[in-house]
C-alpha cells in the first residue's frame, strides 16, 4: 500500500516545538544581549571616567596631590532605553618613595543589572612628571 | 534549514552582548597597562633625578592593583657621547637619556618612550617668589605660581595659568583680590591668615592654610640653597657675592675703572655674556641700549632704576646688599629695581629690597624680591610674566638654586632636573 506524501501530525508537532522552543530562547536571549550591552556601556564609562580623574590628579602637580572624590550622573542608552546611573570616584594617593606617589581611582556604580560594580585604575605621578 | 538559521540568529544576538562586555574590559586592561608603562616612565625620572647617571633597567613593580612594570633607561647625558639608539630603535641625541617602559595588565602590554634631557625643567615653579609682600594693579596675566612670605594684594584683571603644574597663589599671610580674578580648575589659593574677593576657578581656596605650600620663604640671607634642621619650606635664592661677583667687569659713573662714587648712567652697554657691577647703582635710560646675555649687578644696597622703553633679551637684573671687593665703602640700604614706562625683559629680576614696575611689564624669567621687610614686589599697569627657572642655571652664585629652591615640596639641591622632550605612547 502506497505511503500518502506529506508529513505526519508527529512530525509537524516536533517541528512547530522545536521552532516555538527556539524562538523563545531567541527572545528570552534579546534581553540578555542587550543588558549586557548597556552593562558594557556603564563599563567602558566608569573607564573613561578613572581616566579622567587620573588626567586631572595629574594636572594638580605632584606637591598638591591629595585624595579627593566626585560624583556623576550619567545616561546610558541602548536601543531606546535610557538608564542613569551614578558613578562615584574616589582617588587615594599613597607615597611610594619620596618624589613618587600612587594615585589610584575607585569608580563605584550601581550597573543596569541592579549589581553594584567597581572599576579600579592606577597610575604613579612623580615630582617630575609633565601635566599636558 | 529553519533551525539552522534560528540557531545562527541565537548565537549571533548572545555574542553581541557578551561580545561588547568582553571589549570593555580588554579596553580597560589597555588603558591600565598604558598607566603602568607610564608610571615605570615615571618611576625611571625620578630615579634619573636621584642619580644623573644611572643606566639599565628599572627593577620590575607589581603595582597595587595587579599590573606590572618595568624600564630601561639609555642615558646619554654625558658629553661625546653621540647620538646613540635605543633598543626599539628610537634616536637618542647627545646630552638626552630614552626611557622605554612597558606596563603589563593580565595578557596586555604597553610601551611608552620618554626621551628627556637635562636642565629644563622648571623646578619649583615660581614665577614670581616674595619676601615681603605683592601688590600688584591693573591688567596681568602670570604663567606660574605667585608666593609672598607677606600678603598678597591683586587689584584690577588677574589671570594665572599653570606652567608644570604650577600656577597657585600662596601667601604665609593673607590674600586679597578686587576684580576680575581667575585660576585654573587644578591650582590652588592658599593663606595662612584670610583669602577675601572673588575668584573664579581654582580647585581649593583655602584661607587658614598651615601646609607647607604657604611655609614662609627662608630669606635669612643664607647663600645656601640647603634647609638646617628642623626647618621646613624652601629657601629663596640668596647668592654668594663672591661668586657672583669673581669675574666681574667693575664700573664707576663713567663706565671708567672705579674712581669716583655714583650712579653710573651708561650710555650703551655690551654685556658679552659677563657680570657687569655698578658698585653705586645705576640709572639707565630708555634712549640706552643693554645687549645680552649678561647680569647687570647693582651692588652696595644702591638702587637700579631703567625709565622709558626698555627692551632687553637674556639680560639678568640684579640689585643686592652689601660692601664686597672694598665697593662701596658708605652702602645704601635700597638694593632695589625700579622699571618705569615700556619694559620687556628675558632673564631674572632680582632684588633684595624690592621690584617696583609701573607701565607695562613683559618677563620670561623670574622676579625674587628677597627681604621680609622691604622685598615687596609692586606692579601698576599691564603685566606679563611667564615663567622660566633657567635662567637661574647661567647666573654665577645662583646656580644652587637652579634645580629647585630646596627643601620640602622643591627638588632637592644638588640633584638634576630633567625636563621632558618627547613622550610617546608605542
Amino acid at each position: 500500500m502506497k505511503r500518502p506524501s506529506g508529513l505526519t501530525v508527529i512530525e509537524t508537532l516536533i517541528a512547530a516545538t522545536l521552532f516555538i522552543t527556539s524562538v523563545m530562547v531567541l527572545v528570552g536571549l534579546y534581553p540578555a544581549s542587550a543588558r549586557a550591552a548597556r552593562q558594557s556601556q556603564g563599563h567602558l564609562m566608569a573607564t573613561y571616567l578613572a581616566e579622567q580623574e587620573l588626567e586631572f590628579a595629574r594636572g594638580r602637580g605632584f606637591d598638591a596631590l591629595t585624595d579627593f572624590g566626585n560624583s556623576y550622573e550619567l545616561e546610558v542608552r541602548n536601543n531606546g532605553a535610557t538608564h542613569e546611573i551614578t558613578f562615584t570616584t574616589t582617588v587615594t594617593v599613597k607615597e611610594i618613595r619620596a618624589g613618587l606617589k600612587s594615585v589610584t581611582v575607585t569608580v563605584d556604580y550601581l550597573a543596569p543589572d541592579k549589581f553594584n560594580r567597581q572599576l579600579k585604575m592606577e597610575t604613579y605621578v612623580g615630582s617630575t612628571t609633565p601635566t599636558s | 534549514m529553519v533551525l539552522a538559521l534560528l540557531l545562527v540568529a541565537v548565537s549571533a544576538v548572545a555574542q553581541q552582548g557578551l561580545g561588547t562586555l568582553r571589549q570593555a574590559r580588554v579596553e580597560e586592561s589597555k588603558k591600565q597597562a598604558v598607566l603602568a608603562a607610564e608610571a615605570a616612565a615615571v618611576d625611571a625620572m625620578e630615579q634619573l633625578v636621584s642619580d644623573p647617571t644611572f643606566e639599565g633597567p628599572v627593577a620590575e613593580v607589581e603595582m597595587d592593583i595587579g599590573a606590572t612594570y618595568s624600564a630601561t633607561i639609555l642615558n646619554n647625558t654625558t658629553a661625546g657621547g653621540g647620538t646613540q639608539f635605543a633598543s626599539n630603535g628610537a634616536e637618542v641625541p647627545e646630552g638626552c637619556a630614552y626611557i622605554l617602559a612597558q606596563g603589563e595588565m593580565g595578557t596586555i602590554r604597553r610601551q611608552v618612550g620618554v626621551l628627556v634631557t637635562r636642565g629644563s625643567a622648571s623646578a619649583l615653579g615660581i614665577a614670581v617668589g616674595v619676601g615681603g609682600l605683592v601688590d600688584m594693579s591693573g591688567s596681568k596675566r602670570i604663567a606660574g605660581t605667585i608666593k609672598a612670605n607677606g600678603d598678597i594684594d591683586l587689584s584690577g584683571s588677574t589671570r594665572i595659568e599653570p606652567l608644570d603644574s604650577s600656577g597657585q597663589l600662596l601667601s604665609s599671610k593673607a590674600i586679597s583680590v578686587s576684580g576680575s580674578t581667575r585660576i585654573d580648575d587644578t591650582q590652588d589659593v592658599l593663606a595662612r591668615n584670610g583669602v577675601s574677593g572673588n575668584i573664579r576657578g581654582a580647585y581649593e581656596i583655602n584661607g587658614s592654610d598651615t601646609s607647607v605650600s604657604t611655609e614662609p620663604f627662608i630669606n635669612d640671607y643664607r647663600t645656601t640653597n640647603s634647609l638646617l634642621s628642623g626647618e621646613k619650606g624652601s629657601v629663596l635664592p640668596n647668592p654668594d657675592p663672591t661668586v657672583l661677583l669673581a669675574g666681574a667687569i667693575i664700573y664707576d659713573d663713567d663706565g671708567d675703572p672705579l674712581t669716583t662714587q655714583g650712579p653710573a648712567s651708561p650710555d650703551d652697554l655690551n654685556l658679552g655674556g659677563q657680570v657687569h657691577y655698578f658698585p653705586y647703582g645705576l640709572d639707565f635710560s630708555g634712549s640706552s641700549t643693554i645687549t645680552g646675555p649678561g647680569t647687570v649687578v647693582v651692588g652696595g644696597g644702591y638702587p637700579m632704576n631703567f625709565s622709558g622703553s626698555s627692551r632687553i633679551a637674556q639680560v639678568n637684573l640684579v640689585a643686592i646688599r652689601g660692601s664686597y671687593n672694598g665697593f662701596p665703602n658708605t652702602p645704601s640700604n635700597d638694593a632695589s629695581i625700579s622699571l618705569s614706562g615700556s619694559s620687556r625683559i628675558t632673564g631674572l629680576v632680582y632684588a633684595h629690597d624690592g621690584v617696583d614696575v609701573s607701565g607695562s611689564f613683559r618677563l620670561e624669567g623670574l622676579v625674587i624680591a628677597y627681604d621680609s621687610v622691604t622685598g615687596n614686589f609692586t606692579t601698576s599697569g599691564s603685566t606679563r610674566i611667564e615663567l622660566d627657572s633657567t635662567v637661574l642655571a647661567d647666573i654665577p652664585g645662583f646656580e644652587p638654586w637652579a634645580d629647585g629652591f630646596g627643601g620640602t615640596g622643591g627638588i632637592p639641591a644638588g640633584s638634576a632636573s630633567f625636563g621632558v622632550v618627547s613622550w610617546e605612547r608605542l
